[in-house]
């Protein structure tokens, strides 16, 4: 007992200290473990709420035009669209904000871009372990859908990019028409901070344009 | 009963307000202008810089959100003004390094005139000089972060999986010590 109790006493007493200290540290590393030794495919799929975003069966039927008067803009942290692309296996929800927080629950919305249909550029990023696994699968003319609460867009993917996370030409936010970025870090297998990204853009195809000026 | 009724309106207020407060607007003329205001450049002592895309963005957002009426917005504009006429004694040839190159002295007082365009507009607002963001806090809208770091980290972290193996191998060697050195003074 001596030689196993006292050990195993302070093992769990130690453990529960440095879990409640470490505990943002040890999550990635049980993931990671996970990632190694799991012989399931993992279950990414939502339990948030999402009962807001619009179930929409035919694109074509939504009005094409929509005033921002009657929409209602997320705040950080909100789950206000799910992102698909077929045949690629991504299917997650989409946060308003980027924080470690949010990034660790779904894909985050970079909110110096603008929300889908504001005519401009609408940047998602997503880790690469989990969420955006799946966007090394994409290719040029692939199809990703997002249903927003406003509205269901579809963008049609025009270019693939490994680039320089500090790299500021990668993306245009000032850009004048409605486009689509998502990026994750590359290479995909790589553990720990990586330099590059991997960007995938994406022109809108169709989706209702949101008016949110009162200039005619 | 009057208590009754008062408390009924007071509970219907706050949620008439909670509602009102989340659905969006349109940028109208006058918000326009401060937009405009905030887009053009800005004048430097040795040239001139533009305040990030991301930031005006944010700032669209923040007022689709919240509502400025013609006499707020002509004030934020003087604010404005009042802000980009400190910074033309200032070197730059990017906003952040017009930022960096500011005197403290500089820094708190466009900061003040900052703090003070969102005061009219009934908001708070801090600056994280380290992080470098800016967060406005207003009770109607809601909080935004003004954050100029587009590219977040989106892989697992390698500090992350150090201390955590670090951890473990620690947790693992004190149990070995303590094992063993229990076994040498029964040994003895």
């Amino acid at each position: 007992m001596a030689f196993f109790g006292l050990p195993l006493i302070f093992v769990i007493l130690a453990y529960v200290i440095i879990y409640f200290i470490a505990e943002p540290i040890i999550t990635p590393v049980s993931s990671v473990f996970d990632m190694i030794t799991g012989d399931t495919i993992p279950d990414f799929s939502q339990t948030q709420n999402t009962n807001d975003i619009l179930e929409i069966s035919n694109i074509a039927d939504q009005a094409n035009i929509i005033s921002s008067a009657e929409i209602k803009i997320p705040r950080n942290g909100d789950v206000y669209a799910t992102l698909t692309i077929d045949g690629a296996g991504v299917n997650t929800s989409v946060y308003y904000g980027d924080d470690n927080a949010i990034l660790r629950k779904g894909v985050g919305q970079y909110t110096g871009s603008m929300l889908p249909g504001f005519g401009s550029t609408t940047l998602l990023g997503g880790h690469v372990n989990t969420y955006f696994k799946g966007l090394k699968n994409v290719k040029v003319g692939d199809v990703i859908n997002i249903n927003t609460t406003y509205g269901a867009y579809e963008y049609t993917v025009t270019n693939l990019k490994v680039v320089d996370y500090q790299d500021k030409t990668a993306y245009d936010l000032a850009a004048a028409y409605d486009n689509l970025i998502l990026y994750t870090c590359y290479p995909f297998g790589t553990l720990g901070f990586t330099a590059q990204r991997y960007f995938v853009y994406a022109e809108l195809t169709s989706g209702p344009k949101v008016k949110y000026t009162t200039d005619k | 009963m009057k208590k009754i009724i008062a408390t009924i309106t007071i509970v219907m207020l706050v949620v008439l307000s909670v509602l009102s407060a989340s659905a969006a607007t349109q940028i109208n003329t006058d918000e326009q202008k401060v937009l405009d205001a905030l887009s053009g450049s800005i004048t430097t002592s040795d040239g001139s810089v533009t305040i990030p895309d991301s930031y005006i963005n944010q700032v669209k957002q923040y007022l689709l959100a919240k509502e400025i009426d013609a006499t707020e917005a002509t004030t934020i504009l003087a604010k404005i003004n009042e802000a980009k006429t400190v910074t033309k004694t200032v070197p730059g040839t990017s906003f952040t390094k017009v930022y960096d190159n500011m005197t403290s002295a500089t820094k708190n007082n466009v900061i003040g005139i900052a703090q003070d365009a969102a005061d009219v507009a009934g908001a708070t607002l801090t600056v994280n000089a380290t992080a470098k963001t800016v967060t406005i806090a207003d009770s109607e809208a809601g909080t935004f972060v003004f954050d100029l770091n587009a590219i977040k980290k989106t892989g697992v972290s390698g500090n992350a999986v150090m201390a955590g193996i670090a951890s473990v191998l620690l947790l693992g060697a004190v149990s070995y010590v303590i094992f063993a050195s229990r076994k040498i003074a029964l040994g003895k």
